[in-house]
């Protein structure tokens, strides 16, 4: 405290010229994880209450106040329809956040088991479980996903089992490379030498030596899905107008841009926010979680 | 060598079933796939022809022998809605999909070599902090957000280049799709250069380029002939990695950008219930991804001596 | 007036824990076509003196004070575009482990001919031509063909004789060896030693040798600098150091070196204690705390360099006392082995 009340000056000033550089320096990733918390928290936040905090109605059309500009009223306008479009905004967040945070969940489980036993049993296992991911990686991401919606049909339960069929070879690779460093730890070798049944050492022994890498690409796969998930449902594969999501209000707006611009504006930055809020998180996380090296 | 062999082996295997994969995706299709394909307004007669002429009436293993045989005559079988065949019009909107995928490679290159050399050389410095948030900003971009930004930008409000198409010639195919490889471009920067920037920064620290600085060479030299040089290597592997990634950016831009490419065409197959193009656009994809990885695996020995000769 | 002079040398590393020193004031003449070795424990800064005079320094290092003259010139504080003139043409180095000094991705004659290149504006067949008296030079059988090589190609007494033939491409006047046979067989170190000697002799040049073996200075060197916690704490003719230490430092040195004709299994005296944690203010002598003569004012001030012999100096106020047989670190006698 006396530090900081004998020099005032020099204190605000480094403040001023570098806010970002002046957080981030403090090593370990303290500073990315702080602003990412922030982000991702707040955007939690208004997914989790949308319902509470959006000020008007995400579908209802009222088509005496069509494409208003941003004001008090309607803080980021309204559209086509006369709809609030930071209302459809608030709840698009809370389903594009669900979409990615359950697809990719599922996509870490499955991914994370299938590289689990294929790195403990190895042999024929390991072998068939190898070719799987090199199908699922030989067929780029959105091309399978549309593939596939196209032959089950566009549903909320469709999109997650194409998002978990098609994302998680990556879980497995982690997985795989962990538990085959893991299995060769002595006390593991211990542990089998005691006659410990397979799957104890496996939940007990190794899973919780090989989830660091997994988890840590969960947040930053959050990324990817999310615009994932909104690209889709840009090209109309995905959740169906006139539910509220931010990849369908930018394809939708499209036509009206030259008249209504903070259309297609918002929601693109919502889902920058997110991005960039998860990309912080998993930076600073991977920081501070990997041992120190220099 | 070995190495390789091994490589050119498991590729030939992934492409297998690739085709088997693809074949089946047909028979996901909830009730009767030749039904939905042609819609309601079928008479019986055309959908039991089509149902021969697909192979539904045989066994899935005749079936899939069906498909597997005449693939290898390079029959992809007919597109339904525009009754041609699936094959010849895939590669037909390649070209527009591989131009892309090169000038966005070309372009993010060009931006991601000269900005990771600047973050390395000045790392921990306010401009290495600014390129750093920039490559998160850039990953988190929606491609086809800013894309439609890019066009109103650049096409509605300046006119600068055209809102859609492909053009006609390499320079018209230049301008066309500048807009829609920088969009892609954005995101290969970060990438690229986030990586590029770590393996820049790793080498700066090896002996060898103390060594270099040492017996008197510029820092120019050090920089481009020592330190890029070797740090190459690691581009040219995720440029390879990433290509699944570019191609799946391709099929979103394209359609964005209206070009007429194979992308778009996938995207307008899935509205108009044309499974052989699905399917054919799904397989081509694939096998160029698993060339093309093969090609770096290649590719990469040439650029270091010690795995060329190991 | 000296080739090279280094005066009150600081290379201060940034630490979280704030700046430390760790060449703390290094002291130390190179004459003319002499070969100097500088002798010290892992970590007591001598490196980094070498890294200083070229300034090529690890990240987080830079040099915080202090003169580095050459040929009466100071360039320590040089632009590195000025300094890169001196590096390589008057002032080059070669480093401990030669398989990484070398790129792998370039040949043997490529990395000669750019250097061949830049420092002496050398092109073509002229070039290849010097590349190939260079690798003679070292003593390298069928230069031509050794052009051609990877480094991974080569063993590692080659690398080191490629390395060497790089750092004389612009004939400098000193060359800074660190610990250039520290990474390889014992029996090439010889071979590589007896090779910088005769390039000595043979180029007149001066080479400042690093090394933590204070018997291998005793065959190549004339004069030695004895380097603790970074700085020099002894420097003299190798007769001086060797037959009149007068640092207690130097005396231990001496004693933990295995005589060849010696009693078999006699434990080897060791000087009891660690080397200072330099990340913390070093007050008096750094070596006072391991240091049998060690009294009160030992632990004050800063200990000046006495001037006890022509060439001679020594940092240790109790330098009068000091002699091979007054200075007793009680193994020697110790039957506990």
């Amino acid at each position: 405290m006396s530090q900081i009340a004998t020099t005032p000056v020099q204190t605000q000033v480094a403040r001023i010229r570098s806010p970002f550089a002046f957080r981030l320096r403090r090593g370990k990733g303290r500073g990315k994880l702080y602003v990412g918390t922030l982000i991702v928290g707040a955007i939690a936040v208004l997914a989790i209450f949308s319902r509470v905090i959006a000020p008007f109605d995400p579908i209802t059309q009222d088509l005496t106040s069509q494409f208003l500009p941003p004001s008090h009223a309607h803080l980021f306008g309204t559209d086509q329809f006369g709809r609030d479009v930071f209302s459809r905004a608030v709840y698009a967040a809370s389903l594009d956040l669900q979409i990615a945070f359950l697809g990719t969940l599922f996509c870490m489980l499955l991914g994370v088991s299938i590289g689990v036993v294929a790195g403990y049993f190895g042999g024929i296992v390991d072998l068939i479980a190898g070719r799987l991911i090199d199908v699922v990686t030989a067929i780029p991401g959105i091309v399978a996903i549309i593939a596939l919606i196209a032959a089950l049909g566009s549903s909320m339960l469709n999109l997650y089992i194409a998002l978990a069929v098609t994302g998680w070879t990556a879980y497995a690779r982690l997985a795989r490379g962990e538990v085959i460093a893991a299995k060769n730890l002595q006390y593991v070798q211990a542990s089998r030498a005691l006659g410990y049944t397979n799957r104890r050492i496996v939940l007990r022994h190794i899973l919780p030596n090989v989830i660091t890498p997994p988890l840590l690409f969960w947040i930053t796969d959050m990324v990817g899905t999310v615009l994932l998930v909104t690209a889709l449902s840009y090209l109309g594969l995905g959740p169906q107008p006139p539910t509220p999501e931010w990849g369908a209000m930018i394809s939708e707006a499209q036509p009206f841009m030259l008249m209504a611009w903070w259309v297609p504006l918002f929601p693109g930055l919502g889902i920058v926010i997110a991005g960039i809020g998860l990309g912080l998180l998993g930076d600073g996380l991977a920081d501070f979680l990997r041992p120190e090296v220099g | 060598m070995r190495y390789l062999g091994g490589r050119c082996i498991s590729s030939a295997i992934a492409l297998l079933l690739v085709t088997f994969v693809v074949f089946f995706l047909v028979h996901l299709i909830p009730g009767d796939p030749v039904s939905v394909m042609l819609g309601q307004h079928a008479t019986p007669s055309t959908v039991a022809a089509l149902r021969h002429a697909m192979g539904f009436d045989q066994p899935l293993f005749g079936q899939y022998w069906l498909f597997m045989s005449k693939l290898f005559s390079g029959n992809l079988g007919d597109s339904i809605s525009y009754q041609q065949p699936v094959f010849g019009l895939v590669l037909g909107r390649l070209q527009a999909t591989l131009f892309l995928v090169a000038y966005s490679i070309v372009l993010s290159l060009l931006l991601a070599v000269p900005s990771a050399l600047i973050a390395a050389v000045f790392r921990e410095k306010p401009v290495d902090y600014a390129l750093r948030m920039g490559f998160l900003v850039a990953i988190a971009l929606p491609s086809f957000w800013i894309g439609t930004l890019l066009i109103y930008q650049f096409s509605l409000k300046i006119h600068l280049f055209p809102v859609a198409g492909y053009g006609d010639t390499f320079t018209g195919h230049l301008s066309s799709l500048f807009l829609p490889a920088f969009t892609l471009a954005l995101g290969q920067w970060a990438i690229l250069g986030r990586n590029l920037r770590s393996a820049l920064i790793d080498v700066l620290q090896l002996p060898y380029v103390e060594f270099a600085r040492m017996k008197g060479l510029r820092g120019s030299t050090v920089l481009f002939r020592h330190v890029l040089r070797t740090s190459l290597g690691s581009t040219v592997t995720i440029i390879g990695i990433n290509l699944s990634f570019l191609i799946a950016g391709t099929v979103v831009v394209e359609h964005v950008f209206s070009i007429p490419g194979s992308g778009n065409l996938l995207v307008n197959a899935v509205f108009s219930r044309d499974y052989p193009i699905v399917q054919g656009v799904t397989l081509v994809y694939a096998t160029l991804v698993i060339l093309i990885n093969l090609v770096t695996d290649f590719v990469y020995p040439a650029l270091d001596p010690r795995v060329a000769l190991t | 007036m000296a080739l090279l002079a280094i005066r009150d040398l600081v290379t201060q590393f940034k630490s979280s824990a704030g700046p430390f020193n760790a060449v703390n004031g290094v002291t130390l003449e190179v004459e003319r076509g002499e070969m100097v070795g500088l002798v010290g424990e892992s970590g007591c800064g001598k490196s980094l003196t070498l890294r200083s005079i070229v300034r090529v320094l690890p990240r987080g290092a830079r040099i915080a004070g202090g003169q580095i003259l050459y040929e009466g010139n100071d360039i320590a504080h040089l632009s590195s575009g000025n300094l890169t003139r001196f590096r390589g043409r008057e002032i080059s180095m070669i480093l401990q482990d030669p398989m990484s000094a070398l790129n792998p991705v370039y040949t043997v004659g490529a990395q000669l001919m750019e250097t061949l290149r830049e420092t002496r504006g050398l092109r073509g067949k002229a070039a290849r031509q010097r590349a190939i008296e260079l690798l003679r030079l070292v003593n390298i059988p069928d230069p031509e063909r050794r052009l051609e090589s990877y480094p991974h190609q080569l063993s590692g007494g080659l690398s080191q004789r490629v390395v060497i033939a790089i750092a004389l491409c612009a004939q400098p006047k000193v060359l800074l060896a660190d610990e250039p046979t520290t990474a390889l067989d014992v029996t090439v170190q010889a071979q590589i030693l007896k090779l910088l000697k005769d390039l000595q002799k043979q180029l007149q040049m001066a080479v400042l040798l690093v090394t933590h073996d204070l018997g291998l200075v005793a065959q190549t060197c004339s004069r030695v600098a004895i380097m603790y916690a970074g700085r020099v704490i002894e420097e003299g003719t190798v007769e001086q150091i060797f037959e009149s230490p007068r640092h207690p430092y130097t005396v231990g040195l001496i004693e933990s070196i295995p005589l060849v004709d010696g009693p078999l299994h006699t434990r080897l005296p060791a000087i009891p204690g660690s080397p200072p944690n330099m990340a913390k203010p070093i007050i008096g002598c750094a070596f006072a705390p391991r240091c049998p003569l060690a009294s009160n004012e030992c632990r004050e001030g800063t200990i000046p360099l006495y001037d006890v012999a022509p060439q001679h100096r020594v940092a240790c106020g109790k330098h009068a006392l000091v002699s091979k047989h007054s200075v007793i670190y009680g193994v020697r006698a110790n039957a506990a082995s």
